[in-house]
């Protein structure tokens, strides 16, 4: 019950209530309902059957056997006799048929049956009576009507169909009795239903209203709780109503605050120490910038000599930039000569070896002259004399261009080395210009810089001072805000947050001893500013420095 | 050496192969040529090279490395090719033979021809006329019909077991 | 006279021997022909009057003797008949053993009988001869007549003609003896030398023209044809020409030496003088005598310039052109000379190959413009030499014409001879092989095939046979068909003969062509009786070996009542074959195209694949040799091979190559005994670069391939 949420519960008892409505009223229709079944059998199935078997019962009667007997009475014509006759058997058989079709009790059917089975036996005599009729045949009719032969048969026809009659009447009797039941039991029942369903909304409309009260009660407690500024007591028995959804936000507000307020304390707690902390050092701040500016001075002095050396530094270096690009070109021309001497080389060697070629060709040549020549015989001999020179000739031209080939392979192979070495030579020294270039690029960069330093030098002397008066004004403001802070700790001090809470008062006692000590010593050593004039060798300033 | 009724003096034409040197008598030379393309002629014997084109004519050559059972050798700028006429089957023919070098046209008389020694030489005595010492060396003096005949020669070298290994003839068809 | 001299005239001879042959056996086929009396008239003289000069007396005065028996026929004294006819192939014949030097006793015995049988004949044609029975002049004056006859045919005048040549005149390439020469064909011509400036041997250079001439001429030709021969030399020489005297002064020995009289050396004689010394002798014209024969003085007869043989009697199945155009149009050179020049040819052709390379390397348009222009003229070089050392059929009829009209005789048959495309050209070579295979062919023709006169006139055959010589061209084959009318050959005959030789055996029923190839086979004859002519079966399987020698072949057809006929086929030239150019790896070989059927590109991998070396191309089965393998080349074959199907025998065979470069025609060369053993090669060929292809011999291969497969 106390997880459901109000809204349910009384959806809950609008919906019972509604439900209670809808079953009593279809009780009491199907009641109704059958109460007027009741009364329509009442009627189409005994009162009308009632009529109908009046009317054959004096139809046989009246019809017939009145008939019969002013027919022998000559009270009526012998066609009228047969036109009434006929008409009552019209009659009967009409109203037969339609009782008939009416629902039957058992015994009814059976007496029904029973009827039939006269009606037949009737009608076998009236057929006969009519015949009669026909022939206007009135010693016939008498005769039948003297035996009895009519009455014999519609008689117990007759008696069967008052019978009949009263099954009707007994039967209605007993479903009047059977409404009145229906009537007594439909109204203890209506009665009954209502006063039930009376009783349970009230009590299930007892239990909502109480539920209800019981949260709101606890809500406020809490709410009452968090405006006190008490943020310890924490709210439980969260359930999941509406109510219990409001405390839940309530909750995490409260946890929040909580958080923010213990961050707003220690954050001022921290505040008021850097405050102190700030006030120091800006005292410290002052003392160096007054250190600084006198070094500045020594640097200064330092840089003039620095840029004389650089100066000599970068003419020096032009001069070996110029001497080594000489060099590399002079190695250049050097390298192309002994080129050209490996391809006449070459050249050479090529050639040469044409006329290795030539020789060994004149060699062959020489042979076979001298071949020839020895062919010839005696004939040839002076001739193969000059072959064999020829050959000789050629052979040493072969041995002259081998060896020629061979001194000029290694003049190549030479010229090539000295080749390499030059050209990997000649690299180095660009390399050693492009160099020595940078650095006087350099020593110019470095001159110019030193100017600049030193007017930077004399840009930061004023700002040294600058930062000595900013660092006094510091001090001021870090003292204010160290009490902005005792401030800020004390309205937060109001909340009670649980944590913390022990802390709060030496952390408070601690900052106001240090404020003390603080303003103290700044009434002590306030600092005073430097004026550095560099470039001016300030000599005159030397007792200033000399007092810190 | 049928016709030795000139003097006692006759021209040698020395050649290399391989250490050796051999000497053909200038009769039998027609020319001496540097290498030129040679036509192999398949299905041939092992020591014939192949043919070349001698002046408009086809030239069969003779790779005497190979019928000296020397080991073949890469053609240097000093192989040449003695074109050599003989006698072979009473018909004159024209060879070519590959040599290493060829050196000199040597006039030795008779009397320096020494005959080969029987035991010790290389060489089959039928193929060889003589050896002549030169200048420290010894000249094998070569019997060019024998040699360079058209005949199918079996080895020239005396000891058969390191002799000519046929060619492998067709190892053809699947 | 040297050895030299003699020589040219013997062969000059024999040709005009062969030419007065043909001229009888045209004449006796037209017995009333002027113009072939004429010819054989012309023949003779030229004969008669060459063996004279050349001191072949024998000749000249046996040809005297003929001509004077044609001089009567010429002039219808005596009728063209067959006995004539004999007598004077007869003639011929005895000429011929006189020029061939082996004159014995036998010969002049017979040189006697002849002559006395010549005279007997003139003598029995009614005419009167001078009762002077010696060989030697018989009617002079008759002859001499004759030739004044020639003579004077023209109006021959005599003219005095100067040339004296520039002396560089041999610079240009002209030899001033060749215008003599063209001169002294004119007509009779008496030359005076002047070799006086020719200076001494240390002094001389060669490249220069030192002499000059003077001329009498005696021509029938006008002042502007004697011009004509200097046309050319005109500019640079000298030429004075002067008609001396309207007759031919020459002939008067008084004038001659008159003129020689004349002649000092080194200076022109005065034509005033020469003119009246002419004019002189002419006034007293009957001291005429005879020639004279002087060292210094050479005459030459006329020999083409009457075109007296016009064609307009042309009636004959032969070939009437047999001396139409017998003009110098043609000189002898000996066959050495043209194969040096063929050698010659082959090493121009390799260096302009070079040429061509070395051009297309260079890349110069000048050059490249020469080299084409000297491959060009080598290759028209090349085909004129081939054409020069082709001989046509010609040559070879007239023998047996002779041949036939000989035999036929003996045999007592009729035979008419004719002859078809003589014109068409062999390899000379191929030319001399055929005289033997021809003779037995024709020997067989005329002794088995043709039946005699009885035996033709029963089965209803015209009493003459016939026999026709036919030669032309099939492809690059040359054909010679000699077909007669004959019998036939009676293929049941060889086929019971060879069974009773045990050729083949007696169940066997081999093809009519295989059955007719029986023929060939050594000691195998048909003839019933053995005659002195042939039947002893010796003739057919000559005729086979000889063609084959010159990778002919040789069919036969025949068919039995009509006639025989058998060709021979032939390459063109034993030297070069229309080849296939195909390479296998490296190497190039050339296969003779002749054999080549088809070429297929197939993949390496379906030969590889293929099974017992058959593949299925165009349909059929085809047994393959793979070349690369076949002559153990290693390296790797080109994805596509070509298969070149050659035929052998009635067999296809594929050969397989890398690639079939183009047609080549191949100089064949022998590639020497060292390679006697080697079965692949019928020789070498050396190509445009210089580069040697062996020409493959397909049969061989394939022989041996299945062989070596069986």
């Amino acid at each position: 019950m106390k997880n459901i949420k109000i809204s349910h519960s009384l959806y809950i008892a609008g919906g019972f209530i509604i439900i209670f409505v809808l079953f009593l009223s279809s009780h009491t229709y199907t009641r109704a309902k059958n109460v007027r079944h009741l009364v329509k059998t009442l009627y189409f199935d005994r009162i009308e059957p009632l009529e109908q078997l009046y009317r054959v019962s004096n139809s046989y009667t009246a019809g017939i056997v009145d008939c019969t007997k002013k027919l022998l009475l000559n009270e009526i014509a012998w066609n009228e006799g047969r036109n009434i006759i006929t008409t009552s058997i019209e009659e009967i058989d009409n109203n037969w048929n339609i009782y008939s079709k009416t629902s039957l009790t058992e015994e009814e059917e059976v007496l029904m049956n029973e009827v039939e089975d006269l009606k037949t036996k009737a009608n076998l005599i009236i057929e006969k009576l009519l015949i009669l009729i026909e022939n206007k045949d009135r010693e016939g009719l008498m005769n039948m009507r003297l035996t009895g032969e009519i009455s014999s048969c519609i008689v117990p026809l007759k008696e069967k169909l008052d019978e009949l009659i009263n099954m009707q009447i007994i039967v209605s009797r007993e479903m009047y009795n059977n409404i009145e039941n229906n009537y007594i039991r439909t109204n203890f029942s209506f009665f009954l239903i209502v006063i039930l369903g009376i009783l349970f909304c009230v009590a299930f409309f007892l239990i909502i209203i109480y539920s209800i009260r019981q949260k709101i009660k606890y809500a406020t407690e809490a709410i009452f709780n968090l405006s006190e500024g008490d943020y310890t007591t924490g709210i439980e028995g969260i359930s999941r109503n509406e109510i219990g959804i409001l405390l839940g936000y309530l909750e995490t507000m409260t946890v929040k605050q909580k958080e923010v307020i213990q961050t707003v304390k220690s954050v001022s707690e921290g505040v008021a120490a850097a405050g102190t902390e700030l006030s120091s050092a800006s005292q410290e701040l002052s003392l160096s910038a007054s250190e600084q500016a006198s070094s500045l001075e020594e640097v200064s002095s330092s840089m003039e000599e620095m840029a004389s050396s650089i100066e000599q530094n970068a003419g020096n270096a032009k001069q070996t930039e110029e001497i080594a690009n000489m060099a590399a070109d002079n190695i250049e021309e050097c390298n192309s000569k002994v080129s050209e001497t490996a391809e006449s080389m070459n050249t050479i060697a090529d050639k040469i070896s044409i006329i290795g070629d030539i020789a060994f060709q004149t060699n062959i040549l020489a042979l076979n002259a001298a071949v020839e020549a020895a062919r010839a015989g005696e004939h040839g001999k002076g001739f193969g004399v000059v072959a064999a020179e020829v050959g000789k000739l050629a052979e040493r031209s072969k041995i002259a261009a081998a060896e020629i080939d061979e001194l000029s392979g290694t003049g190549v192979k030479n010229a090539e080395d000295s080749k390499k070495l030059l050209s990997e030579l000649v690299p180095e020294i660009r390399k050693t210009a492009s160099l020595v270039q940078e650095i006087t690029a350099a020593s110019q960069d470095q001159n110019s810089g030193s100017d600049q330093i030193n007017t930077t030098i004399q840009q930061l002397n004023e700002i040294t001072q600058q930062n000595a008066a900013s660092s006094e004004e510091m001090a001021t403001s870090a003292e204010e805000l160290s009490s902005q802070a005792d401030q800020l700790l004390e309205a937060v001090s109001f909340f009670n947050v649980g944590k913390n809470s022990g802390t709060k008062q030496p952390y408070k006692a601690l900052m106001s001893k240090k404020k003390k000590a603080k303003k103290e010593n700044w009434q002590k050593e306030k600092p005073k500013g430097v004026n550095i004039k560099l470039n001016k060798k300030g000599d005159t300033l030397d007792d200033q420095y000399e007092r810190f | 050496m049928d016709e030795k009724q000139k003097a006692n003096q006759n021209s040698y034409l020395t050649f290399r192969l391989g250490k050796e040197l051999f000497a053909a008598d200038v009769r039998y030379v027609l020319h001496i040529l540097p290498v030129p393309e040679i036509t192999e002629v398949p299905n041939s014997t092992d020591y014939m090279k192949g043919v070349i084109n001698h002046g408009g004519k086809v030239l069969p050559v003779v790779d005497t490395r190979v019928k000296f059972n020397m080991p073949q050798v890469e053609k240097t700028k000093n192989t040449c090719i003695i074109v050599v006429e003989i006698n072979s089957n009473n018909d004159t023919i024209n060879v070519g033979a590959v040599v290493d070098s060829v050196h000199d046209v040597l006039e030795i008389s008779d009397e320096q021809i020494q005959p080969q020694p029987g035991i010790g030489s290389k060489y089959q005595s039928e193929f060889i006329d003589g050896m002549i010492k030169e200048k420290d060396e010894f000249i094998i003096l070569l019997n060019m019909n024998k040699v360079f005949s058209a005949e199918e020669v079996d080895t020239i070298v005396k000891t058969p077991e390191t002799g000519n290994q046929k060619p492998e003839t067709k190892n053809q068809e699947s | 006279m040297n050895d030299h001299f003699q020589e040219k005239f013997i062969e000059e001879a024999k040709e005009l021997v062969s030419g007065l042959e043909e001229a009888l056996l045209l004449l006796e086929d037209n017995p009333d022909d002027t113009k072939h009396i004429e010819e054989v008239f012309r023949v003779m003289h030229t004969l008669k009057g060459s063996g004279a000069m050349f001191g072949m007396n024998e000749i000249s005065e046996f040809t005297h003797n003929l001509e004077s028996l044609y001089v009567f026929v010429k002039e219808q004294q005596i009728p063209v008949t067959k006995q004539l006819l004999d007598l004077t192939l007869d003639s011929v014949d005895h000429i011929k053993v006189l020029l061939s030097q082996k004159i014995d006793k036998g010969t002049l015995s017979n040189g006697l009988e002849l002559s006395g049988k010549i005279l007997q004949h003139i003598k029995n044609a009614g005419i009167e001869v001078l009762q002077d029975s010696e060989s030697s002049d018989i009617l002079p004056d008759k002859v001499r007549e004759q030739d004044k006859i020639i003579d004077q045919q023209k109006s021959v005048a005599t003219f005095y003609i100067l040339f004296k040549p520039g002396k560089e005149i041999l610079r240009d390439g002209t030899n001033p003896l060749y215008l003599l020469d063209e001169l002294s064909t004119m007509g009779s011509t008496y030359i005076f030398r002047h070799s006086d400036n020719v200076p001494t041997f240390r002094k001389i250079d060669p490249a220069l023209c030192y002499t000059f001439w003077e001329i009498l001429m005696a021509t029938g030709n006008v002042i502007d044809d004697i011009h004509d021969v200097f046309l050319f030399v005109e500019d640079v020489s000298t030429i004075e020409i002067l008609k001396i005297a309207d007759c031919n002064i020459l002939d008067n020995s008084d004038f001659i030496r008159k003129a020689e009289s004349l002649f000092v050396e080194g200076e022109a004689m005065s034509k005033a003088i020469l003119k009246n010394i002419s004019e002189e002798l002419i006034v007293l014209p009957g001291k005429l005598q005879s020639k004279p024969v002087d060292k210094a003085v050479i005459p030459v007869s006329e020999t083409g310039k009457k075109d007296n043989h016009k064609k307009e009697n042309i009636t004959i199945k032969q070939q009437p052109e047999a001396y139409e155009n017998r003009g110098i149009s043609s000189i002898r050179v000996s066959s050495d000379k043209i194969d040096n020049l063929m050698n010659n040819i082959s090493e121009l052709v390799i260096v302009q190959a070079r040429l061509s390379l070395l051009a297309d390397k260079m890349n110069q348009p000048d050059l490249s413009q020469i080299s084409e222009s000297v491959e060009k003229l080598s290759r028209q070089l090349r085909d004129n030499v081939f054409n020069i050392s082709l001989v046509p059929v010609k040559n070879l009829v007239a023998r047996y014409k002779r041949l036939v009209r000989d035999l036929s005789k003996e045999l007592g048959k009729e035979i008419d001879f004719f002859t078809e495309g003589t014109e068409t050209a062999l390899d000379k070579n191929i030319i001399e092989s055929l005289t033997d295979p021809l003779l037995h062919i024709f020997r067989n023709s005329i002794d088995h095939g043709i039946e005699d006169i009885e035996t033709r006139e029963k089965i209803g055959k015209p009493e003459k046979g016939k026999i026709t010589l036919k030669a032309y061209y099939s492809g690059s084959e040359v054909h010679i068909a000699v077909e007669d009318d004959g019998g036939g050959i009676d293929i049941n005959k060889i086929k019971e003969k060879a069974v009773n030789k045990g050729i083949i055996k007696a169940g066997a029923s081999p093809g009519e062509k295989e059955i007719l190839n029986l023929i060939f086979l050594p000691g195998f004859s048909t003839a019933s009786k053995v005659t002195g002519v042939s039947g002893r079966g010796v003739g057919m399987d000559v005729v086979m070996r000889k063609i084959k020698d010159i990778r002919g072949n040789v069919e036969i057809d025949t068919e039995v009542g009509k006639g025989t006929t058998i060709t021979i086929k032939l390459p063109l030239t034993l030297s070069i074959i229309d080849g296939l150019l195909v390479s296998v790896a490296d190497s190039l070989y050339v296969l003779p195209i002749s054999v080549v059927d088809k070429i297929f590109p197939v993949k390496h991998k379906e030969l590889q694949d293929s099974f017992n070396n058959i593949i299925v191309l165009d349909g059929g089965q085809i047994l393959f040799i793979y070349l690369r393998s076949e002559f153990v080349i290693g390296g790797e074959a080109p994805v596509y091979e070509q298969v070149v199907v050659v035929r052998h025998g009635e067999q296809k065979v594929g050969l397989v190559v890398d690639a079939v470069i183009r047609e080549y025609q191949a100089v064949l060369k022998p590639v020497g005994s060292h390679y006697k053993d080697q079965d692949f090669f019928s020789g070498a060929t050396i190509l445009g670069d210089g580069s040697i292809a062996l020409i493959l011999d397909t049969n061989r291969i394939v022989s041996k391939f299945t062989n070596d497969n069986q």
